[in-house]
């Protein structure tokens, strides 16, 4: 029978089934971290302009929905213990092969369209067989694939913006589905919480995400446990280059082109949306929720700095910086607190041990 | 024995983590060229003691005395200033340099200089290598090296800071018998040059053969301090664990059926050749050897971690290819892993988790878990093999060492395997635990099942295998039945020479 | 006693692992250079081809020094570009509004170069974020600096002590023109040869690279180790932004230092340092930077429009990396490894 352990206090472990919504929501995270982030995305809500007008805050979120589709299957990626740093370059590439074929192969739209995805899957099974197969740590692989692919875009089509395309793909973030008061919320959005819906029962619900969690905690226990590692990173890795795909297609048609210098730098925005949204990056913990959360406050702090007419290299710094603090925070809290309940409990336990050999 | 002030001693020592006492007024004393062993069970404290010792934790309360002045030891550093060294149970070693660079890395600031003299290191290091007659080329790198000689250097490591005090953590256990009595040799010459050894072993056989003192530990309290000579084995474990336990290992009669496992000609180049080994329903199966001469590969390549390259494997009379550790779990293997903390489980995880990870596939319809079916399976294998914890979401990393190998051996349970890999299953588990695992394979050869033990502990294989299978480098060397089997021929076995096979009648 | 001699001969230069790569690439290089000889006679031919890799070298090299050592602990530093950047700009910015004398201009991007560095390495060690995070948010910080000291404008020619045209056109031998960019950073290089072998922070930094653990038991403080070799880099790199200035006579915060960070971290690959820490030569990073410095000066003469470089940094690191790997395999094979884990 279960007896109770007279030893170290149970801490939570990761991933307990009951009760699911709040003590997972929080799971490896402080409490007090979200309490921040609340009070931040509050503050943010308040101070940015037109704050009142809820149609201005779904633009400003429908601008953002690329980086929150990235941002939800990299968070499985770093719970999975991975990273991909080449996203950006398999929306660009993804976009621009979509556009070339379009153009210059004359391959009707919907065609190139499907093309292109499995274009952006294959660039993922690259990533994929590097990282799973041979084995090369993802951070250097995918580091070279985010040159790779943006280089080759660089090379197909140069400085130019390849647009033109059919009316039925340009701006597909303006297709309205649903209307709360006066607001119309468009597809897209509504898309990215389907998503993130399917993300979240699978990462909680399903072996699949028990198998995720566990090759992010300890790989080599988990291929001992009979989980095929290579197989799921693989399928992970070309997961991802497919998503990053739709996404690049996402961002064409609501920008209505697509360049080489598509979503610059966009790597730093999604890592920051993930880890804001308490997803650790070593591995084995996290949730799509809080990815959501993170996303929120992103994009509330680039709409502010924008409104603000903050150049945009400017905006890199504060996003750099909120990047910083947000994880710096808590950590240099909880380094405190260690330190200071360790003098305590010494303090205490000292008395203890003293008070008992008294006894002897 | 010369009776001389210790040259190490704690006095009233005691560790406390938040909410348990792990150390509790403990007076250890180390006496120059002596060894002193340290017994107990696992979470007696032995761990504890030495990791203060060596800096690494700090004294809740008490004071160390070296050489009868009051030190304090804050961290590692200090404790190798001060001429105490601890030999880990898996050796720390730097696997890209070479030997030279690992006996001095971390220390190479020691004598003063300026800069790191290489001529003066390799001289130095090949001096010391000498004077324990090993036979070591100080640069040649370490990744290829056994484990017995990566402990080695280790060892020379803790004399290139002239340790006074060598603390030696359960060195023996990754250690085959010639590799143990070579590691002997190598303590007495430590003790000729009047270096006080503190030897943990789980091992009473080796602590009566090397220890003239011991310590008993448990539960953090120190029972006594006696010498080896006048403490019986029984009576070391009676204080041990408090009560008096029947120590023998025991092997309980199955019916032996079919053939479940077979494997003929397994070669993976550069690890092992031309293995044949048969598994019986009910049957025992032991394979032994030096460390190193790939049993654990064997093993790892039946269960499909890393497949062989030629050779066949027949699972109950059906030829099958098993490519990946998956594939083995379906057709009915199932594995225990050496390391229960690396590759045996995944500490952060809660043990629900753990033990239910290789079966996901059989409580989930299309991926979607079956919690109610989780939660009942995990209670029933936890009260089966009375595993203590307080509740199935504590993570597994605060649970007692064999309580862990409860849980991954229940985990493995849960798959319902025909065929058990069971590599080393009672190292480094306390005498207590060790019974309830002989009991459990016992058990489990009587319902029909099958059980492939590795095993470097001579005993268990005598008294347990219906027949064993004796390694070396890459080969099998000898195949004894039940009625052949002792520790004599096991070890002459293991020494052959390549080119000769002893086979049994 | 045969085994000894193998096993010194093994780890004799030719065949240490870390050259390999290097070899190959050569290889590849002298393949094309067969098939297509006449754009590779063209290009060498000409003088500019010499002046651009000798003057894009000192810089690469430079930074890479420090690149070399943070892989060695096992990490990665990719806002090495925007310290260039930012410190270059801040230089530019003394020299142009405060009229500041060359040796401040030294001075000031030493020191805010370390200081740039340590930043990182405070929150690495001391805060214990991820050193991808951190470096991925101080590329943006600094590079966002960069912008903020002189919202955005370029520091011309005309502002630059004269001194600073002297590091490219002067040379502490009249006779041999060899400029004294290349020799400030021979210097470094021939520095940092003696302090990884025979420094004792640099064995440190081997130790802490090839098992964190291990060198903790051993008494090494591993914070510190990190620490002062992100510090180091960052002062690299701010030399480097000073040279950046030199090299082309004036400071943009777009583009000076920008991308840097991509060809740093692949001549360090190339160069035999592992990703995973612990094994690499400072002479193996130089030989990464000769060859991608040279890659990178061919491509246009060949005819590449410069729009191939990324692409092809991008696609020397893969097959660096994969060639590594290999490497790796091999040789693994032959051992016997503990648990049966093999090739982890």
């Amino acid at each position: 029978m279960l007896k109770s352990s007279n030893n170290i206090s149970s801490n939570k472990a990761i991933g307990s089934n009951y009760g699911f919504l709040l003590r997972d929501f929080f799971s490896g995270l402080e409490i007090n971290y979200f309490i921040l982030m609340f009070i931040v995305l509050t503050i943010l809500l308040i101070t940015t302009p037109n704050y009142r007008d809820a149609s201005y805050i779904i633009k400003a979120i429908s601008r953002n929905v690329e980086y929150g589709l990235v941002a939800c299957m990299m968070t499985i990626i770093i719970i999975g213990g991975m990273i991909d740093l080449s996203v950006a370059g398999v929306m660009t590439l993804c976009a621009t092969i979509t556009g070339l074929l379009y153009h210059n192969a004359g391959i009707p739209m919907l065609g190139a369209i499907v093309l292109g995805l499995m274009g952006g899957l294959m660039l993922g099974m690259i990533n994929g067989a590097l990282v799973a197969y041979l084995k090369i740590p993802a951070i250097i692989v995918t580091i070279g694939t985010l040159y790779l692919y943006r280089g080759i875009s660089k090379i197909f089509i140069g400085d130019h913006s390849l647009g033109h395309f059919p009316d039925w793909f340009n701006r597909v973030d303006r297709i309205y589905l649903i209307k709360i008061g006066n607001v119309n919320i468009p597809v897209t959005i509504i898309g990215l919480l389907v998503v993130v819906i399917i993300i979240f029962f699978i990462l909680k619900f399903t072996s699949i995400g028990r198998k995720i969690y566990a090759i992010g905690t300890n790989e080599t226990a988990a291929k001992f446990s009979g989980i095929n590692v290579k197989c799921l990173k693989f399928l992970l890795f070309s997961l991802s280059g497919l998503v990053a795909g739709a996404a690049g297609l996402l961002w064409m048609s609501r920008l209505l082109v697509v360049r080489h210098d598509m979503a610059l730098g966009g790597e730093l925005d999604i890592i920051t949306i993930v880890v804001l949204g308490g997803t650790s990056i070593l591995g084995g913990k996290g949730n799509v929720i809080g990815t959501l959360w993170g996303w929120l406050i992103v994009i509330f702090v680039r709409s502010g700095l924008s409104v603000a007419q903050i150049p945009i290299e400017q905006q890199l710094f504060v996003m750099g910086t909120l990047l910083l603090l947000a994880l710096a925070i808590p950590n240099v809290i909880s380094i405190l607190k260690e330190k200071y309940l360790n003098i305590e409990i010494q303090k205490s336990l000292k008395k203890v041990i003293e008070s008992k050999n008294k006894k002897y | 024995m010369k009776v001389t002030e210790p040259v190490l001693k704690t006095k009233g020592l005691a560790k406390a983590f938040s909410g348990v006492i792990v150390l509790r007024n403990v007076d250890f004393n180390i006496y120059p060229g002596e060894v002193h062993a340290l017994i107990g069970e696992n979470g007696a404290g032995k761990s504890t003691l030495v990791k203060i010792l060596d800096g690494a934790l700090s004294p809740t309360y008490g004071e160390i005395f070296l050489e009868g002045q009051k030190i304090k030891i804050p961290n590692p550093l200090v404790a190798k200033k001060l001429g105490i060294a601890l030999i880990h149970q898996e050796p720390q070693i730097f696997p890209d340099l070479d030997v030279t660079e690992n006996i001095f890395a971390g220390h190479t600031r020691d004598n003063g200089d300026l800069f790191v003299n290489w001529r003066e290191k390799r001289k130095i290091a090949r001096e010391l290598l000498d004077s324990l007659d090993l036979n070591i080329d100080e640069e040649a790198p370490v990744k290829g090296m056994s484990i017995a000689n990566q402990q080695m250097v280790e060892i020379i490591c803790s004399l290139s800071t002239n340790a006074k005090i060598i603390i030696m953590d359960e060195p023996t256990s990754v250690l085959t018998p010639s590799e143990v009595k070579k590691l002997f040799g190598i303590v007495e010459k430590l003790k000729e040059q009047g270096k006080a050894i503190v030897f943990i072993s789980h091992n009473l056989d080796e602590v009566k053969i090397i220890a003239s003192r011991i310590t008993i530990l448990r539960d953090g309290n120190k029972i006594c301090e006696r010498m080896v000579k006048n403490t019986t084995k029984e009576l070391m474990v009676q204080l041990m664990i408090g009560r008096t336990l029947n120590k023998q290992i025991t092997k309980e009669e199955a019916t032996v059926g079919e053939t479940l496992l077979e494997v003929k000609n397994l070669t993976l180049h550069g690890q092992f050749k031309n293995i044949s080994i048969k598994i019986n329903r009910g049957e025992i199966v032991g394979i032994t050897g030096l460390v190193g001469a790939g049993q654990t590969e064997v093993a790892c390549s039946i269960f499909g971690i890393t497949p062989s390259e030629s050779g066949k494997i027949f699972i109950k009379g059906k030829e099958e290819k098993i490519n990946n550790p998956m594939e083995a779990i379906r057709k009915g293997l199932a594995m225990v892993p050496e390391d229960r903390l690396q590759t045996g489980l995944l500490l952060p995880l809660s043990v629900k988790h753990n033990m239910t990870l290789p079966s996901l596939d059989k409580i989930s319809k299309l991926t979607w878990i079956n919690f109610k079916q989780e939660d009942s399976l995990v209670e029933a294998y936890i009260k089966r093999l009375s595993i203590i914890l307080s509740n199935t979401n504590q993570a597994v990393a605060e649970i007692s060492g064999g309580n862990q190998q409860k849980i991954v051996l229940s985990k493995w349970l849960m798959t319902q395997p025909e065929i058990y890999i069971l590599d080393k299953p009672t190292r480094g588990i306390d005498v207590g635990a060790k019974a309830e695992v002989y009991n459990l394979i016992n058990t489990l050869v009587k319902k029909g099942k099958g059980v492939l033990m590795i095993s470097t502990e001579l005993e268990e294989i005598v008294q347990l295998c219906d027949r064993a299978y004796i390694m070396s480098e890459g080969i099998i060397t000898a195949v004894l039945e039940r009625k052949e089997l002792s520790e004599e021929r096991i070890i002459k076995a293991v020494s052959i020479n390549k080119k000769e096979v002893v086979q049994s009648s | 006693m045969k085994n000894r001699a193998r096993l010194r001969a093994n780890n004799k230069f030719i065949f240490k692992p870390e050259y390999v790569t290097i070899f190959i690439i050569i290889f590849i290089l002298g393949l094309s250079a067969i098939y297509k000889p006449e754009l590779f006679i063209e290009a060498v031919r000409r003088r500019e081809f010499f002046q651009s890799i000798i003057l894009g070298l000192p810089l690469i090299v430079t930074v890479a020094m420090g690149m070399m050592m943070v892989i060695t602990t096992g990490c990665i530093d990719v806002s090495v570009g925007s310290i260039v950047g930012f410190t270059g700009m801040f230089v530019g910015f003394l020299f142009k509004f405060y009229d500041a004398p060359f040796w401040v201009g030294v001075l000031a991007a030493i020191v805010v170069g370390m200081m740039a560095g340590a930043f990182n390495g405070l929150f690495i060690s001391y805060f214990r974020i991820n050193f991808l995070v951190v470096t991925l948010a101080t590329m943006n910080i600094w590079r966002g600096l960069a912008f903020v000291i002189t919202d955005g404008v370029e520091i011309g020619a005309s502002y630059m002590p004269e001194q600073m045209s002297f590091l490219i056109l002067k040379g502490p031998i009249p006779r041999i023109g060899i400029p004294w960019l290349i020799w400030i950073a021979l210097f470094f290089v021939i520095i940092m040869v003696f302090f990884m072998k025979y420094s004792h922070f640099g064995r440190e930094v081997y130790a802490v690279g090839g098992n964190e653990n291990a060198a903790k038991l051993r008494g090494i403080n591993v914070k510190k180790v990190k620490f002062v070799v992100f510090a180091l880099t960052g002062m690299f790199s701010g030399i480097a932004g000073l040279m950046y200035g030199a090299r082309f006579g004036f400071f943009s915060p777009g583009d000076t230092g920008n991308g840097m960070e991509l060809i740093v971290i692949a001549s360090t690959v190339i160069g035999g340092v592992s990703i995973s820490g612990g094994r690499g030569s400072i002479i193996g990073v130089v030989l990464g930077c000769l060859l991608l410095g040279t890659v990178q000066t061919l491509i246009p003469s060949v005819g590449f429009s410069s729009f191939y470089n990324t692409t092809i940094y991008g696609l020397i690191i893969i097959i660096a990396l994969i060639i590594d790997t290999g490497i790796k395999i091999r040789k693994s094979r032959g051992v016997l490894a503990k648990k049966g884990v093999v090739g982890d």
